[in-house]
């Protein structure tokens, strides 16, 4: 059944998706081989912490330059979700401690499956759920990032014209006007309450920087409107998932009697819902964060093609 | 930030605070005996040896309990408990933690064992950041799309329970899965043209799923049921129980792929009114690009959301001295068809999408001329 499924899965990729859809299955069947090898690799003893760290980098460059190529939106979403990555990983750690989620839950304590293996592995169960909700949400992460990064991307490129364009004429009038690279704009733009559209039309000194605060600010809005859209679909997508996962182990608490009050203290429960939170956080953070880096980079990048264009002339 | 929104939040966040501070001191509220932990003795313990040779160290804990709720309330007891460093099977407790405990006669004194830990305040916790959050960033459309989730749980509990009572798995799953999608996509969108199209297009997915499944299933041999970890009913149930999750658990990407088809198409034909052959060929080559964007995305998120619930199992059987292949093939075959018909639902969403929304988009169009 697995194999004839696999079968459907790359001919129906194939007809729909052409190249890159062999590009896609591709980057899938690469990252269930790494998850493979990883597992092996533990189990032989390497190391636990390390090889996560190494797999949760490979896993972001499989998915996401092996799938769409190594361009700006690709590179700065790749760089938002290892920074968060690396900022939830302290808070959710704390919380898979304090909670004690780590080992069999009390379902699988029941069952003969807790006797028959062999649980003297030295391996730390706190430091693996800690690595499972991190995969989980990892590529949640990744898929809004590209989401976000995407988007600012292709608006900028629509309205780099309009950019320069209103430059060139404030540069004509003011040739004293400072150029240069504000990296800072993004972060301004965010302190800043609201684009001042109407300001647009005055003649002021700082004109320049501001056209370019306006547009910058423009996008940053425009990524964060487009990334509210995002979290529901992805909140539901992981409820959905979550729900059919525990289709029979629902049937059993409702065998066994469950109160909501044990529900709520099930290491069971705890184990299989914890991604959906985490993953409406996660989500959360990720708009802003990868929206910023895109805007930074951007008006980096922008500052220094319009030195590029001024040289020129 | 207007009035209305800062109100909002303000309240959340009271209502949070109070939930959280509820949880920590609701031990009179429970039935079952909980205990806090109030000393804790470490000392070191023997060394056991797994089945490669691993060493892990085991610690031993002297424990000093007291009672927080029931006849037993304010009595302090003494436990010897025992933890190992992987914690597979074992505990390691803290001062300060609470748990559920069982009083028990012992010759003639009263004992005392530890049953579970109390995680509640933990889930009210983790629970009202993501409220906080969902209310603060996206504000409307976050309660939306929380309301929408306790809709969808609350579906599920409700067919769960029925199914218990009896009634046919083949008869609730349909009805589930139409009001999953309504209430997922009506609740955080609204009703117009746009949700129809989107309702409309994921349920041909779900059953043009389930023809692909049902094929596949007799014409090649049984995925080992049997392997199932809660073994609450028999195989044959199994099996429609199994196919039903597979069906649910992709329900969630089906939509938010068709949702971004169907946004494209009708913004196409938005601006581009009555241009017939236009249309067809710009609908086409916008579907093919969405669909390369957008499937492999989707389908990565399925595969790491499966994948990352297999770890611990799986680690702990490697570790046992099963084989990779074996594991593949028996332990996670429900967890790699889930995946695998979840990828395949999500590709052939794109074009059923595509479909369905031309022929409603294009119907609107006409009647608008006439």
């Amino acid at each position: 059944m697995i194999l004839t499924l696999s079968i459907i899965l790359i001919l129906l990729m194939l007809i729909t998706g052409g190249e890159h859809g062999v590009r896609t299955v591709s980057s899938m069947f690469a990252n269930i081989i790494i998850f493979i090898l990883y597992m092996i690799a533990v189990a032989r003893g390497f190391d636990f912490g390390i090889l996560t760290i190494t797999v949760i980098i490979l896993f972001v460059f499989v998915t996401l330059f092996a799938q769409d190529g190594v361009n700006p939106k690709t590179v700065c979403s790749a760089i938002a979700t290892i920074i968060l990555e690396i900022i939830i990983f302290i808070p959710l750690r704390s919380f898979v401690l304090e909670s004690s989620l780590a080992g069999y839950d009390e379902v699988n304590m029941s069952m003969d499956i807790s006797n028959a293996l062999n649980y003297n592995v030295n391996i730390n169960m706190n430091d693996v759920i800690t690595a499972v909700l991190m995969f989980g949400v990892l590529t949640v992460m990744l898929d809004a990032s590209v989401h976000i990064t995407g988007t600012v991307y292709e608006l900028y490129l629509k309205k780099k014209d309009e950019l320069f364009e209103s430059e060139g004429i404030v540069e004509e009038t003011e040739p004293d006007g400072e150029v240069r690279a504000s990296c800072d704009v993004a972060e301004k733009t965010k302190e800043e309450t609201k684009p001042d559209g109407e300001k647009n039309g005055f003649a002021t000194g700082n004109r320049i920087k501001q056209v370019k605060n306006i547009n910058m600010n423009q996008l940053y809005i425009s990524g964060i409107n487009m990334g509210k859209d995002i979290i529901s679909t992805m909140a539901n997508t992981m409820l959905f998932t979550a729900l059919a996962e525990s289709m029979t182990l629902s049937m059993y608490f409702i065998v066994h009697g469950y109160s909501i009050a044990k529900l709520l203290n099930s290491k069971a429960v705890f184990q299989k819902f914890t991604a959906i939170p985490l993953t409406v956080v996660a989500t959360l953070l990720i708009i802003p964060l990868a929206n910023l880096i895109m805007c930074m980079y951007l008006s980096f990048t922008h500052g220094r093609n319009k030195i590029d264009l001024k040289n020129k002339k | 930030m207007n009035k209305k929104k800062l109100l909002m939040i303000i309240i959340t966040f009271i209502f949070c605070v109070s939930a959280f501070v509820f949880s920590l001191h609701n031990e009179a509220f429970y039935k079952t005996d909980i205990a806090k932990i109030i000393s804790v003795k470490n000392s070191t313990g023997e060394v056991a040896e797994g089945d490669y040779g691993e060493k892990e160290q085991y610690i031993n804990q002297d424990l000093g309990l007291k009672l927080m709720n029931g006849i037993y309330k304010g009595r302090a007891f003494d436990l010897q408990s025992i933890y190992g460093y992987s914690q597979i099977k074992t505990t390691k407790y803290e001062t300060g933690d609470e748990v559920f405990v069982k009083v028990y006669n012992a010759n003639g004194s009263k004992a005392i064992s530890i049953l579970s830990a109390k995680r509640d305040y933990m889930a009210v916790a983790f629970l009202g950041i993501m409220i906080m959050f969902l209310v603060i960033i996206a504000s409307g459309k976050g309660l939306l799309t929380l309301l929408g989730m306790i809709v969808n749980s609350l579906i599920f509990i409700i067919s769960m329970i029925l199914y218990m009572r009896g009634v046919s798995m083949l008869i609730l799953m349909l009805p589930m899965i139409i009001l999953f999608s309504l209430a997922t996509l009506f609740i955080v969108n609204g009703i117009d043209r746009k949700t129809l199209t989107v309702a409309l297009s994921t349920l041909v997915t779900v059953l043009a799923m389930a023809v692909i499944y049902t094929l596949t299933d007799i014409f090649t041999p049984d995925i080992p049921y049997y392997m199932d970890d809660y073994l609450v009913c028999t195989t044959a149930q199994l099996k429609m129980i199994f196919l039903c999750s597979v069906l649910i658990g992709s329900m969630g990407a089906i939509m938010d792929v068709s949702m971004v088809v169907c946004t494209g198409v009708s913004q196409i034909y938005r601006i581009n009114g009555s241009q017939k052959s236009v249309l067809s060929d710009e609908v086409s080559v916008f579907i093919k690009a969405v669909g390369a964007d957008i499937t492999g995305i989707m389908q990565n998120v399925l595969l790491f959301s499966y994948l990352s619930g297999t770890i611990v199992i799986m680690l702990l059987k490697l570790k046992t001295g099963y084989y990779i292949t074996n594991l593949l093939k028996y332990d996670f075959s429900f967890e790699i068809v889930r995946f695998l018909m979840g990828a395949i639902g999500i590709a052939i969403t794109v074009p059923i999408t595509g479909i369905v929304a031309r022929k409603i988009y294009s119907h609107k169009r006409r009647e608008g001329m006439k």
